[in-house]
């Protein structure tokens, strides 16, 4: 079993797949969470349950030896092959494109002084290490930003992937998430390097299986509008500044307001003084 | 040894503020209707807008901040029942205290 992570293009770079050459650890986790609440029973009661997303971890190896010609096989549901795919080097071709008579027929003894024609050597382009590009793809499928038009400002994207698991031969299997509804994301990698790790890309790749919500303009009831919410949506008013003129109890004209400042005066005097 | 108290602003609206000054200093008191509770919270700030008392509910007949030690102010807020009534209206009509009720800051001038 192997795996391949493919991506759709956007704005950062172009869609495409990357084969893992080894997986040491592929984990799936599926996890939930109750709700606690504590009562005087001495215990917890639970009312609620709720499903976290679910979590896969994958410790991956991509080669810096050019050994993987077989995955030029391998093609997603679009027909690519993957970016780290590497066909197999074809020979070596050396010819001349010299076919001038007067070089053929003319003893050696005079054309040695003609003008001598290279021979034409014909061989595959030079094949590099790949494993910085990849690490580049992988770590923008993380945490690429893009530049949104409509706030003027760079934002990072939600780059979904997809995981296709591969048999021995090379075909694919299963494709995850395997429903359109929901997307996986990459939410950490680890890349390790040590003194066994060679030129190998060895990576710890986090998964997280979610579900996007998608914002929604719908229209209020107009019974709705009338007063709660449209309570809620005022800005705040300003009064400005408060009349703050300072009146005795004793010779106020508003004797019901001043009787009851009185009482509650007295009502708060620890020494009850009055009443 | 005297009470005074000074007449404060009640309105209508869900969220208002207001200054004003209590004991020689400068306040800014701040109203929010809470619908869930049907109460209004009183936040008190001093005039550079930083925090003294926040959310203090506003119910009649109970000396508001009285149980805050705070520097300037010795007195405490009240809200007064308007004339003579003998009902509750702020558990009724809660978004109505203007018309039922009086909001003042008292204190006992030495």
């Amino acid at each position: 079993m192997s795996f391949a992570i493919g991506w759709e293009a956007d704005e950062i770079q172009s869609g495409g797949f990357l084969y893992f050459d080894a997986i040491l650890s592929w984990n799936r986790s599926f996890t939930g969470t109750t709700t606690k609440n504590p009562v005087d029973a001495g215990g917890n009661v639970t009312d609620h349950y709720i499903n976290n997303n679910p979590v896969f971890t994958m410790s991956a190896v991509i080669s810096g030896t050019d050994l993987s010609v077989s995955t030029n096989s391998l093609q997603n549901e679009l027909g690519d092959i993957p970016y780290n795919a590497r066909p197999a080097p074809s020979e070596v071709l050396v010819g001349s494109e010299d076919r001038s008579l007067l070089m053929r027929f003319v003893p050696s003894v005079i054309n040695q002084f003609l003008p001598d024609t290279l021979p034409d050597v014909i061989m595959d382009d030079f094949r590099g290490d790949t494993s910085e590009e990849i690490q580049d793809i992988l770590v923008n499928l993380q945490s690429g930003e893009g530049y949104n038009q409509i706030t003027g400002q760079f934002e990072t994207l939600i780059r979904p992937v997809v995981l296709y698991e591969t048999n021995g031969f090379l075909s694919l299997v299963r494709k995850l998430p395997a429903d359109n509804n929901s997307y996986l994301v990459i939410t950490s990698i680890n890349f390790r390097e040590d003194t066994e790790s060679g030129y190998a890309l060895y990576c710890d790749l986090t998964f997280e299986k979610v579900r996007f919500a998608n914002l929604k303009k719908v229209q209020l009831p107009p019974d709705l509008v009338q007063t709660p919410v449209k309570k809620k949506v005022t800005s705040k008013k300003s009064l400005g500044k408060c009349d703050s003129t300072q009146k005795n109890t004793s010779n106020s004209t508003d004797t019901s307001k001043s009787g009851k400042v009185d009482e509650a005066q007295s009502d708060v005097d620890p020494l009850r003084t009055t009443g | 040894m005297a009470n005074i108290y000074v007449d404060l602003l009640l309105d209508d609206s869900p969220i208002y503020e207001f200054s004003a000054s209590l004991e020689g200093n400068s306040y800014i008191i701040e109203m929010i209707y809470n619908e869930r509770s049907q109460l209004y919270f009183m936040s008190l700030y001093d005039s550079n807008r930083n925090p003294i008392v926040l959310g203090t509910a506003l119910v009649p007949g109970y000396p508001i901040m009285f149980d805050y030690a705070l520097p300037n102010l010795t007195g405490f807020f009240l809200l007064i029942q308007k004339g003579t009534l003998e009902s509750e209206p702020y558990k009724e009509f809660p978004d109505k205290l203007k018309q039922y009720y009086d909001l003042v800051y008292t204190y006992v001038e030495e």
